[in-house]
């Protein structure tokens, strides 16, 4: 009878694993009415309280907008989306003044981003990580303010930023994913309503990990965030992302501009792990995940390293890119892309040759299980003037059983002689002599697949930060659960 | 799409005029099973018009921006074959059949065997043997949008040729495609079918060539059946003349055991794609392509190649180079697709491109599309420039700058052009290899 139930609550513990993200908070809303119209660009835009040239600016996106049309070449596939259906502006009501410190925010928040294992409360972090937490389409709070602005480090929410420091705003928002850059992009730029705004001065290294932690919660909620770091000359800042969302049984949209700018001598590093709801075992529910990141390596020496964990979203539509314009400026991409039971993702990067010696670096993972269909899409482009450019792509495909898909499609074009350009690509499945080699020393099949499975992802996890890898490394294992066997 | 189909651009307009003129009096007009496919190709065709770049498979060669709005339709015309370069495979023992401007011209050299058919298709008729109206225009014609189903919806003129079954050791048929051109712009529609019935074997040699001072539009339809254990070996040089385009849509269909080898040599044209599709239908089809593309001046040369591995036990190689020099530009695509159920799928595919010149450009594509897991299925590229290290170490030992850089190129492309062809062939193409050469700029 004890082993009965000791499997029993077992298997309920795993279940409960799967998706442990998947709890809705009650709290009470402000949200915009349904629909998309100038009107409600203007109540998001007063609801910020935002400046005049910020409204112009988000109404000549909309504008913008309203003519454009959804791109459908991507390998994802997905009922129509009713762009009027949707709410652009979700706020929990106790926010409505935003809280000057940690002790006004609303208990049902803080016990929200706990559960998810954020730790907002300074005193009981152990990392010295500066956490921004947006829920729907505010930012409720930002740790370790003081800490950063001693070094000079500006973290806050973009809303803040608009008002505080329209200086560097202006110069920066758009200058890398311009307003009309594609349909989600300009879609987010009209009614962005939240997200993090970092700006390193020149010489400084960011004492610490700065991050940003996403949380939707409403339903029939899209959330709109926007990202802008700047990196001055010489400055270094370590970025990092995690997402998460309750389980609901209608898809959501979720659709994210993120921007960085790296001076001269400036790195970015910046790391995701995208852990959206992934909808249930039938294909039910999940996020829209269609993400506009880029990079741009404006100064000479300066280096921009993306590194993602895609595991969550029904359906991924994402491309972090890096364009070189700098002398000797470095891009680099590390992905591990994960699809399971009816995920969809295409996702890559692209890589913009303009300066001369500049340099990157590609490395993709992408697995596939159950249903799912995987594709890596690269653009790795060399103009006529980046002499001595230097690539080097590996993308790796694992398919796991006989029903799901692994695609590669990668573009190369070289208009540079002296351009060295390589790329390379493997596809196949877990190999049977890996899985009996573990399964004859006792180690079970699910638990030997996410071991494999690691080791087949070890060269971008090793780029994670420490509590990232750890965190990413598990996730590896859950999001396959059930895949075997 | 609504408002694309509206408007139909010009060039486009000029094959729909052409069809809606002449349909009545193009070969075998009237045979109900030909006509139906025609409709059917043209309105295809007509469905996506001339490929531009704004369409993913033609990304990276501007067809429509090349064509001239101005194109006759061919005409049969005598004209005299010496007037035009002499054949890289004119040395070599073979039935040769010449087509020009696609229309059959003659045939010679060793004759004919009973087990070869050829079937003029400017002849057809209720006569015309079963097994041509059994393939002729049934294969997919290249895959995508392309010209394909114009060169069935237009078609002039061409062959189709059938090995019989068991039919082994035949001389090489030798195909010479003369595109010359005339007072003014020409479009020249025309379609190859072949047939290896089961455990045939076939060398096929094609050449293309013409001198040309205005513009050819040279757009060839190809059919390969390959049935069960059958054998293709084809070897292909396309030198064109400076004022062609040259299109070749190509379907293939490989059966059980059946393997399909092609060498493309791309040397000439001013713009030039090969649109292949090649499937793998049965347990144990194979193919192998390989290219060797050398180009100079602003020309363009794009081999575009579709594998599809329908069946388990399936193999497929690619290996392309390029060596581009002066302004051109080499593209190469390619998809393999796994489709589900295909197990034990084996693919590579290889694409390297040398540049010589600083405005020289390579673009690209190798696609992998699977829906199997026990796969082994991977593709690599590599664009550069001639390794300066391997260049000094050459010069080092006392061989000249120039020398030592055509050493180098002529390794690079020996791997594509060496395997699998006899002595006389690839001393052949080499010869004409070397002739292209000194017209790609090579300025370091």
């Amino acid at each position: 009878m004890a082993a009965i139930e000791e499997t029993r609550e077992r298997v309920a513990d795993i279940a409960g694993e799967k998706y442990k993200y998947g709890f809705v908070t009650d709290i009470e809303m402000d949200l915009a009415p349904k629909g998309l119209s100038e009107d409600v660009v203007r109540m998001i835009s007063a609801k910020k309280n935002e400046p005049a040239w910020m409204l112009e600016w988000r109404l000549e996106a909309y504008r913008r907008w309203v003519k454009m049309r959804e791109p459908n070449w991507a390998r994802v596939h997905y009922p129509k989306i009713d762009y009027q259906d949707l709410r652009y502006y979700a706020a929990p009501k106790s926010q409505g003044e935003r809280p000057a410190s940690l002790e006004d925010v609303d208990p049902k928040l803080l016990e929200t981003y706990k559960k998810l294992g954020i730790p907002l409360s300074e005193q009981k972090m152990l990392a010295g990580v500066a956490v921004d937490a947006v829920f729907d389409s505010v930012s409720v709070a930002t740790t370790f303010k003081q800490k950063l602005t001693e070094a000079g480090v500006i973290f806050c929410p973009i809303s803040e930023a608009v008002r505080e420091h329209p200086e560097l705003v202006k110069k920066y928002l758009g200058s890398v994913v311009p307003v009309t850059d594609n349909f989600f992009a300009t879609l987010n730029s009209a009614v962005f309503s939240d997200g993090s705004f970092v700006y390193v001065p020149k010489g400084v290294r960011c004492p610490m990990e700065l991050s940003t932690y996403f949380r939707i919660n409403a339903s029939e909620t899209g959330q709109f965030e926007r990202t802008l770091i700047i990196a001055d000359e010489g400055a270094y800042v370590s970025y990092l992302e995690g997402c998460t969302a309750p389980k609901r049984d209608v898809n959501q949209l979720h659709a994210a501009v993120v921007e960085l700018v790296a001076l001269d001598g400036a790195e970015i590093k910046y790391s995701t792990v995208q852990n959206w709801y992934p909808g249930d075992e039938e294909g039910k529910g999940g996020i829209y995940n269609f993400v506009t990141k880029r990079g741009d390596c404006r100064g000479r020496g300066s280096k921009i390293s993306w590194t993602q964990v895609e595991t969550g979203s029904a359906i991924t539509w994402k491309y972090p890119s890096c364009i070189l314009r700098g002398d000797n400026s470095v891009g680099e991409f590390y992905s591990i892309a994960i699809t399971n039971n009816y995920q969809q993702a295409d996702t890559g990067t692209k890589m913009i040759h303009l300066g001369k010696n500049t340099r990157s670096r590609i490395i993709s993972k992408g697995i596939s299980a159950g249903h799912a269909q995987n594709t890596y899409r690269g653009l790795v482009s060399v103009h006529p003037k980046a002499l001595g450019a230097r690539n080097h792509t590996q993308c790796d495909s694992l398919l796991i059983g006989g029903n799901c898909g692994a695609h590669t499609v990668p573009y190369i074009e070289s208009r540079n002689p002296s351009a060295h350009i390589e790329h390379e690509a493997t596809t196949s499945k877990i190999g049977d002599d890996q899985l009996f080699y573990c399964l004859s020393r006792g180690i079970g099949q699910e638990e030997a697949v996410a071991l494999i499975v690691n080791g087949f992802c070890r060269d971008v996890l090793q780029q994670l930060p420490m509590e990232f890898a750890v965190e990413a490394q598990k996730l590896v294992g859950i999001s396959l659960e059930g895949s075997v066997g | 799409m609504s408002s694309q189909a509206l408007r139909v651009d010009p060039k486009t307009q000029l094959f729909e005029d052409d069809f809606a003129a002449n349909s009545a009096d193009l070969p075998g007009a009237g045979l109900s099973w030909l006509d139906s496919r025609r409709v059917l190709a043209m309105e295809s065709f007509a469905a996506t018009g001339v490929p531009t770049r704004r369409m993913e498979a033609w990304k990276y060669t501007d067809l429509a921006g090349a064509l001239d709005g101005e194109l006759e339709p061919a005409t049969l015309f005598r004209a005299d074959t010496a007037a035009t370069t002499t054949d890289v495979f004119a040395d070599l023992p073979g039935t040769r059949v010449v087509l020009m401007n696609g229309f059959l011209h003659y045939i010679g050299g060793t004759a004919l065997t009973d087990d070869i058919d050829i079937v003029d298709l400017t002849q057809l008729s209720a006569r015309t043997p079963e097994w041509v109206r059994l393939y002729l225009g049934t294969g997919p014609t290249g895959g995508g949008p392309g010209l394909g189903t114009a060169s069935l919806a237009l078609m002039r003129g061409g062959i189709a040729v059938r090995v019989r079954a068991g039919a082994q050791g035949l001389s090489p048929l030798h195909l010479r495609f003369i595109n010359p051109s005339r007072s003014q712009p020409l479009m020249c529609h025309s379609r190859v079918l072949i047939v290896l019935e089961e455990d045939a074997q076939l060398d096929l040699l094609e050449s293309h060539s013409g001198v040309t001072s205005e513009q050819v539009l040279a757009n060839l339809g190809v059919e390969f059946v390959l049935k069960k254990n059958a054998r293709l070996n084809q070897i292909r040089v396309q030198e064109e003349g400076t004022h062609t385009l040259h299109i070749t849509s190509l379907d293939a269909r490989v059966a059980g055991g059946a393997h399909y080898q092609s060498l493309l040599v791309n040397l000439g044209a001013h713009l030039s794609r090969v649109d292949m599709n090649v499937r793998l239908e049965e347990p144990l089809a194979s193919v192998g392509i390989r290219a060797a593309t050398v180009l100079g001046g602003e020309a363009a040369a794009d081999v575009t190649t579709i594998v599809d591995h329908a069946a388990p036990h399936t193999k497929s190689r690619q290996l392309f180079k390029s060596v581009v020099g002066g302004r051109a530009k080499a593209v190469s695509q390619g998809r393999v697709t796994v489709r589900k159920g295909a197990v034990k799928s084996d693919s590579h595919q290889m694409f390297k491109a040398l540049l010589l010149a600083p405005r020289a450009e390579a673009d690209a594509k190798p696609e992998l599309e699977i829906f199997a897991d026990d796969v082994v299925c991977g593709h690599g590229t590599a664009i550069g420039a001639l390794d300066e290290d391997a260049l000094f170490y050459l010069r080092s030992r006392g061989i000249l700058a120039a020398e030592a850089r055509q050493m180098m190129v002529r390794a690079f492309l020996e791997d594509a052009i060496g395997e699998g062809t006899s002595e006389a062939i690839h001393d052949a193409i080499w010869a004409r290899i070397d002739a292209a050469m000194t017209n790609v700029e090579d300025v370091p």
